[in-house]
């Protein structure tokens, strides 16, 4: 089953040896298990993590039924977990040996990256099973939309593409082109997209299927396929086809926002053209770059290029709007409500900006991915700025920020392959797919048991260890639930400092409970219709009472939800035809999730949509 | 942190299971990057860091250390050069950015990586003048992080 009691016997052996060897380097060689409780509806057994440094590795349920690796901030796990959620976070710090500290991190990043690799894999199999689909569906000439498929092209949304470019519109790229034809002759544009456009005319399928290989030491082994290599061909085409057009920005893709944190002054202005002259040499290059997806690095830079050189014009910083197509939204009623947690994002918005602006022109010489840093703050602050001024929605991204505007291009060379060739081809690809499929839920399946959050966080904790010694496997137990599997690590660990993180409501409590009267406090804050610290949300279940904090009297708390419960299903089922089924959905969670609290046991804690900054939402504490 | 019985733990682990247990991603994790209501997403990210300029500084550095773990996994015996720098562009863009053949910590990074992914002389010499594509300044990084990966290794 598992095969981590090593690891916790190393880790005991570890820890006091590295204390006292190295007491002042083990200070900053730590690892951190961490335990976050039960929550309803995602985790009733609770959640396991390990934080290194920074970054808290995890195992999460994920497509194909796997059990996926996710690395998140440590900033953003807690905000998460002990806000949001709601659910007190309880940390075993773990003093190690630097270099062992080292090899867990290593081991924990690099399995995490080639996990993410073998999904790759996956989506480029299934890209290529789409790719040959169309071309075949084309090649029919089927009367659904595949007859008039077009390539869509990554950055082909942030041109003028209708034929009416040729007018020299863009700020920037002629000079672009002029240096291009200087350094390698002035046909050079037109024979390089002749050769490429062959190029993509002569691609045929790939016929070989990827070896998987289910390791977190070596990535997947994978061939260049034939999907890829047809889109990096469509962007290198697309990308020089703009260059020698010139062609001008569309208008909606400038992120142009009024303020003055956006005007430049004579200096700034030097600076800035000093930067594109250095992105425009860059930029020269990359046409004879060995990367094979230099299209896309080329089709943003030169869009980005145009940018500046308008910034420097107007005297005001101008941006590529970087935002994906489908960001998710921050409704419009809560722009126009400015609901305290819009404004806390907008405001933070702005300064992060201002820092960021600062930052970069007190570089002497930014690079393309300090710039990007400072794009993607001004995009998040002019979004603000917009939703907050005509109160409407406002995009809000968690992933990093790069412009992308993919869209259809027609007139783009189609791979002149057979019909036999491609309905061979597909069946390949579908058999290449499904085999892939299966050894991924081989290798990564979630088993309830034997194979979720725990066992996999601890066997990859022991394989990080480079002692190299393995133990006898666990035929047994309850070590598979994250909260006995806390108790036996520091159980195994005497030496291992032990805090927590309480929950948002448990913070906001001890600080009402040191101030105002305990009885009133209680009063007020142990029932979801007089708190002031949480309000309903559509995920929680019908509950009345906390039952956290409710020592001896949860069972009869518990049992008060439990009819609460039963009610609010009876009027869900009267209600059904009207809503849904969505009252009585909430009321049967309610009625499940308040059993357990007869038995003591308290799953629910509350979540939240919002909580205030000030006071501060939570911060570790010894435990208690 | 109280600890309860196996006993009651098993029977409520049943009733719990009719909807979901452990490691399915949470509701809330989904809701933060996916939800209109998100307050989690990157504004608030860094919000305990000391300054701005040290988120990206330390985006910075997990870049470097994203592109070495990821070459110590490279096999130069099966996997296609062209892949590889496929798969530095994902992570580039996940860092933020896209042009990593400029970013001076790219080549560097890679070299340390494939002094891991325990390289022999002249499978190194051949990756390095392809990914270096005539650049002797590359092909200098590459190599620097090569004998430092291989120092490092020899310490550990």
């Amino acid at each position: 089953m598992i095969s981590w009691r090593c690891a916790l016997a190393l880790l005991a052996y570890a820890t006091p040896f590295a204390v006292l060897a190295k007491s002042a380097a083990a200070s900053a060689s730590t690892v951190e298990y961490l335990y976050v409780e039960a929550n309803e509806g995602s985790s009733a057994g609770g959640h396991v993590a390990l934080r290194v440094d920074d970054h808290v590795f995890d195992f999460q349920n994920a497509e194909l039924g796997t059990l996926r690796r996710r690395r998140t901030d440590w900033d953003q796990f807690r905000y998460i977990y002990s806000v949001r959620e709601n659910r007190t976070i309880h940390v075993a710090r773990l003093s190690l040996l630097p270099r062992d500290r080292d090899a867990i991190r290593e081991r924990f990043n690099r399995g995490y990256l080639i996990q993410n690799k073998h999904f790759s894999v996956w989506e480029t199999l299934r890209r290529d099973r789409d790719l040959i689909e169309r071309l075949l569906a084309r090649k029919e000439g089927a009367s659904d939309g595949h007859a008039r498929w077009a390539p869509r092209v990554r950055g082909a949304g942030l041109f003028r593409l209708d034929g009416n470019a040729a007018f020299d519109g863009s700020v920037g790229l002629a000079a672009l082109r002029e240096r291009i034809a200087d350094e390698r002759g002035a046909n050079y544009l037109d024979h390089r997209i002749r050769a490429l456009e062959e190029e993509a005319e002569a691609l045929v399928p790939t016929a070989d299927a990827p070896v998987f290989r289910p390791s977190d030491v070596e990535s997947a082994s994978s061939t260049y396929r034939f999907s890829d290599r047809y889109r990096d061909l469509c962007e290198k085409i697309l990308a020089l086809r703009v260059l020698r057009a010139s062609a001008e920005l569309h208008p909606d893709v400038r992120v142009v926002s009024a303020g003055e944190r956006y005007a430049l002054d004579s200096m700034e202005r030097a600076q800035l053209r000093s930067f594109a002259d250095a992105q425009e040499a860059r930029l020269a290059r990359l046409v004879a770059s060995g990367r094979p997806d230099w299209g896309f690095a080329l089709i943003v830079g030169m869009a980005r290029l145009q940018t500046l050189r308008e910034s420097e014009i107007f005297g005001r910083l101008r941006f590529l709007d970087a935002f994906s197509a489908d960001a998710p939204l921050l409704s419009a009623k809560s722009v126009r409500r400015a609901d305290a947690f819009v404004v806390e994002l907008g405001e933070r918005a702005q300064m992060e900006f201002e820092t960021a602006r600062t930052h970069f022109f007190a570089h002497t010489s930014p690079n393309e991915a300090q710039f990007a840093w400072l794009e993607e703050k001004a995009n998040r602050d002019a979004e603000f700025q917009r939703g907050l001024s005509i109160g409407r929605e406002v995009r809000m991204q968690a992933s990093r920020l790069i412009p992308q505007r993919s869209a259809e291009v027609g007139r783009l060379p189609i791979p002149a392959v057979g019909g036999a060739v491609l309905r061979m081809a597909g069946r390949l690809a579908e058999a290449a797919l499904d085999a892939y499929e299966a050894a991924l839920r081989d290798a990564f399946g979630y088993r309830l048991v034997d194979r979720n959050c725990v066992t996999e966080l601890l066997a990859a904790l022991e394989s990080g260890l480079p002692h190299g010694t393995r133990t006898d496997r666990i035929a047994g137990g309850l070590d598979f639930i994250p909260f006995v599997s806390f108790d036996s690590l520091v159980e195994a660990n005497p030496t291992a400092q032990e805090f927590e993180v309480p929950s948002y409501r448990r913070t906001r409590l001890d600080v009402m409970y040191a101030t105002e009267n305990d009885v009133a406090v209680w009063l007020r804050e142990s029932n979801t219709l007089t708190s002031t610290i949480y309000r309903p949300t559509a995920r929680d279940s019908f509950f009345l009472f906390f039952t956290e904090d409710a020592g001896p009297a949860r069972p009869i708390l518990g049992a008060l939800n439990v009819a609460a419960a039963v009610g609010d299903l009876a009027l869900g089922l009267l209600k059904a035809p009207f809503d849904r089924g969505r009252t009585a959905w909430s009321g049967l969670k309610g009625v499940v999730f308040s059993l357990p609290e007869l038995f003591f046991i308290d799953l629910r804690k509350g979540a939240l949509d919002y909580a205030p900054a000030d006071p501060p939402r939570t911060a570790a504490r010894p435990s208690v | 942190m109280s600890t309860r019985s196996a006993a009651f733990f098993i029977a409520v682990l049943g009733l719990a299971s009719c909807f979901s247990l452990a490691c399915f991603k949470s509701s809330t994790t989904q809701a933060s990057f996916e939800s209109s209501s998100d307050s989690s997403s990157s504004p608030f990210r860094s919000s305990s860091s000391s300054s701005p300029d040290d988120d990206e500084q330390t985006e910075d550095e997990a870049y470097r250390r994203d592109v070495q773990d990821y070459a110590s996994s490279f096999d130069a015996t099966g996997d296609d050069t062209r892949v590889f720098q496929r798969d530095l562009s994902e992570i580039a863009e996940t860092h933020g950015f896209i042009d990593w053949e400029s970013h001076e910590g790219t080549y560097l990074a890679i070299g340390r990586g494939l002094a891991r992914a325990s390289l022999d002389d002249r499978r190194f010499r051949k990756l390095a003048v392809e990914l270096a594509n005539e650049d002797f300044g590359r092909l200098a990084l590459l190599q620097a992080g090569f004998e430092a990966g291989r120092e490092g290794a020899g310490t550990r």
